[in-house]
């Protein structure tokens, strides 16, 4: 307030020197002058002052100029009397016309203060909403609008977002506390819906304001904001632009909770489409096993006497193997149930990859009769942090491919190395090889690569190789040429420092 | 192997689910078993004292009691071979029941061979070893006595805790030998695997570097992961 004061005594002070400046001059000019047409540097005085210092100092001008003017220079000099009343006149014009130029000048003065306020006022709210439009999410949309709203306000603020039936708090004030006092009052507003504290008086023992964030469809939160101590209330210009301010904030963030509505709505989607595709596919995998087994062995019961021993050998190698085909399938949607599920642990300990290789092709023996085997594994692998048993899953399942997909009598190469500080397993076949488009697609849940001959696999194996291995913060990729092989490449970090035993 | 026509031997299973105890009542009563079977650990505990049999087959996930218990409580009185039934690749529970006395398991669903196979093995361990037998499996020979082991014909040098862990391992040949069974017997070490663990892979490796032709691919010694390692002795 006192700063207030003194910049206005300074205009009356300043105003004051100005006609001292304009009848110092008028003693040059008075010889070459009628009186009465000294009263335009007054003139000039009074427009200098409306214009600089606005209403007040002007006024006081006029006022000052014509007492000065009547002291100094109306005859008989140097005293208030007035000899010639024609002067009367003069000083009655002078004061009026010096009170008119006053108002009209400090109007327009007025006038450019407020523009130059809405001006910034728009250039606040452009700001805001340009900052607001590149947001997606909630956290970063209330991180922009505190961040301006403090700019504007100049003071500290949280908003108070209702969320079902709690709210949840969000301060430009690091930590800021909320006491009990607060809840109540934000939880008034909320479900009052109108604005509360300053002056208000709906909370007065505060200088917190309470203004509600408003939409179309509802009161979305509460803004509250401490004012600093001096001042009571905002000026009407800050209080316009405030209110414009939380309007847009509250429109961004209903944007942008119906923005995460509709992405959980679309994934929520996009998963029954799956589970339900999945489950298809499950039933048709689990089923085709089931009828050649129903049917081979009902066969054998009924029309035992009647078939010969080679169909006889035949049915029960059927059923056998559809049996055991039929397990490996459930065996894989366990094993992929149980890593979607998140459910999977891994035991890392030291192994050697010599092992884990050793027995997935034990495990293999009978698939990888009519292939040859090159094992060639680099003198520097030693024990590598990984689950055994999970890896050679992997490792068995990549090799069952390699033989798979490749003719008979052809190489199967299995190599293994240090590669930045990873180990590099390399699985190589001679075979069929993927079509490039297909290479990063072999890795997504019952995909197969579309083929002439039929092969038997459930679709599955490569994603929990790649889940697998991915549990292991490795990598598992593709590289084929078609019709040369394909070779399968998967890289497993040798420290884990930050990744324990889970 | 010796026949043995003289006397049918005995075997209880103890399984709750009826279609698994059917075959394999109908599997080993072909291979000359007389079989009894249980649907819970209650049933099969009673059963086995009262019928003494010369084999149990023993089902991990009863509905009554936990089949590692009902090996415990076996163990107590006798040393009747026992093979374990579980399902999947449950290691820590098929460690745990081995660590309990058990002599081998089968993971569900398993071939039929396989168990034939087991019961060979666990049969000829109850039958006890001679200790200064030979051995030979395929190109590989161990004749105890003289410490000699060949390969093709060729003598092949062994450290002793090489030969220890061989000689452990020819002892049960065909059956489960588990980590903690090695280092008890070869270290005398029952309880501290840090570090020794290390000491047996390595050693383990050097050994089939010595004795098997393709070391990566193992032909004698193979792994059973998480469990312990097994000597092929049917080549």
């Amino acid at each position: 307030m006192s700063k207030l004061f003194t910049g206005r005594r300074r205009g009356y002070v300043r105003s004051l020197g100005l006609v001292a400046l304009m009848s110092f001059l008028g003693e040059f000019v008075r010889r070459y002058l009628d009186p009465t047409n000294l009263v335009m540097l007054y003139l000039l005085a009074v427009i200098i002052s409306a214009n600089l210092w606005g209403r007040g100092p002007s006024i006081a001008t006029a006022v000052v100029s014509v007492l000065v003017f009547d002291f100094l220079f109306v005859p008989p000099r140097f005293t208030f009397t007035v000899a010639d009343t024609q002067y009367i006149l003069t000083f009655v014009g002078l004061l009026i016309v010096g009170i008119v130029i006053s108002e009209l000048a400090s109007k327009m003065r007025e006038r450019a203060i407020e523009a130059r306020s809405r001006e910034a006022q728009t250039t606040a709210l452009y700001n805001l909403s340009k900052d607001l439009a590149g947001t997606l999410s909630l956290e970063e949309a209330l991180r922009v609008i505190l961040f301006h709203m403090k700019k504007i306000l100049g003071c500290d603020l949280s908003i108070h977002l209702q969320e079902g039936e709690s709210v949840r708090l969000w301060s430009s004030r690091p930590g800021g506390p909320e006491d009990e006092y607060d809840k109540m009052a934000v939880r008034r507003v909320l479900f009052g819906e109108r604005a509360g504290g300053g002056k208000t008086g709906q909370f007065s023992e505060s200088n917190v304001c309470y203004a509600p964030l408003r939409t179309s469809r509802k009161t979305i939160g509460v803004l509250s904001y401490g004012l600093p101590e001096k001042i009571r209330e905002l000026s009407p210009e800050k209080k316009k632009l405030l209110d414009a301010i939380s309007n847009q904030a509250a429109l961004a963030i209903e944007r942008i909770k119906l923005l995460e509505e509709n992405r959980q709505i679309e994934l929520l989607h996009e998963k029954e489409k799956l589970q339900t595709a999945l489950l298809s596919s499950i039933s048709h995998d689990l089923r085709t096993p089931l009828v050649s087994i129903t049917g081979s062995l009902s066969s054998l019961l009924q029309e035992k006497k009647k078939l010969n021993p080679s169909i006889e050998q035949e049915l029960i190698e059927t059923a056998y193997e559809e049996s055991v085909r039929m397990n490996r399938l459930v065996g894989h949607l366990l094993d992929m149930a149980q890593i979607e599920a998140g459910a999977l642990k891994v035991h890392l300990r030291p192994c050697d990859i010599r092992e884990i290789i050793g027995v997935s092709l034990e495990e293999l023996k009978e698939k990888l009769k009519a292939h040859f085997v090159r094992i060639e594994i680099s003198k520097e692998v030693g024990d590598v942090p990984m689950d055994f048993f999970l890896m050679t899953k992997v490792m068995a399942n990549v090799i069952d491919n390699a033989a798979k997909y490749s003719p008979q009598h052809t190489p199967i190469d299995l190599t293994a190395r240090i590669e930045n500080a990873r180990l590099q397993i390399r699985v190589r076949d001679q075979g069929y090889g993927i079509p490039r488009e297909d290479l990063e697609r072999v890795f997504n849940k019952f995909f197969r690569v579309e083929r002439s001959q039929n092969f038997q696999g459930t679709g599955l194996g490569l994603s929990i190789c790649r889940g697998i291995v991915e549990l292991h913060d490795g990598r598992i990729w593709m590289e084929s040429i078609e019709n040369r092989g394909t070779t399968v490449i998967i890289e497993i970090p040798l420290n884990r420092s930050n990744h324990l035993e889970q | 192997m010796k026949k043995r026509a003289e006397k049918k031997l005995k075997a209880l299973v103890v399984d709750d689910e009826k279609p698994i105890r059917r075959f394999l009542i109908a599997a080993l009563s072909s291979y000359g078993y007389s079989v009894s079977e249980a649907e819970n650990a209650e049933q099969g505990i009673d059963l086995f004292f009262s019928l003494r049999p010369d084999i149990l087959i023993l089902d991990l996930g009863l509905p009554d009691r936990d089949g590692v218990e009902v090996i415990r409580q076996v163990r107590r009185q006798a040393s009747t071979p026992i093979i374990i039934l579980s399902v999947r690749e449950d290691e820590t529970n098929k460690v745990a029941a081995l660590d309990a006395g058990a002599d081998d398991y089968l993971t569900k669903p398993f071939h039929i061979g396989e168990l034939r196979a087991r019961l060979r093995a666990v049969l000829r361990r109850a039958n006890s070893w001679e200790e200064n037998e030979a051995f030979s499996c395929g190109d590989l020979f161990v004749d105890f006595a003289r410490r000699l082991v060949q390969v093709k014909g060729v003598p092949v040098h062994l450290t002793p805790t090489e030969y220890d862990i061989l000689r452990l391992l020819v002892r049960n040949a065909g059956k489960v030998v588990t980590h903690r069974q090695i280092l008890r017997e070869v270290w005398n070490k029952d309880d501290q695997f840090e570090g020794i663990d290390h000491l047996l892979r390595v050693t383990i490796s050097n050994l089939r570097n010595k004795i098997e032709s393709c070391p990566e691919r193992p032909a004698f010694i193979l792994t059973e992961p998480g469990v312990g390692y097994r000597l092929r002795s049917d080549i």
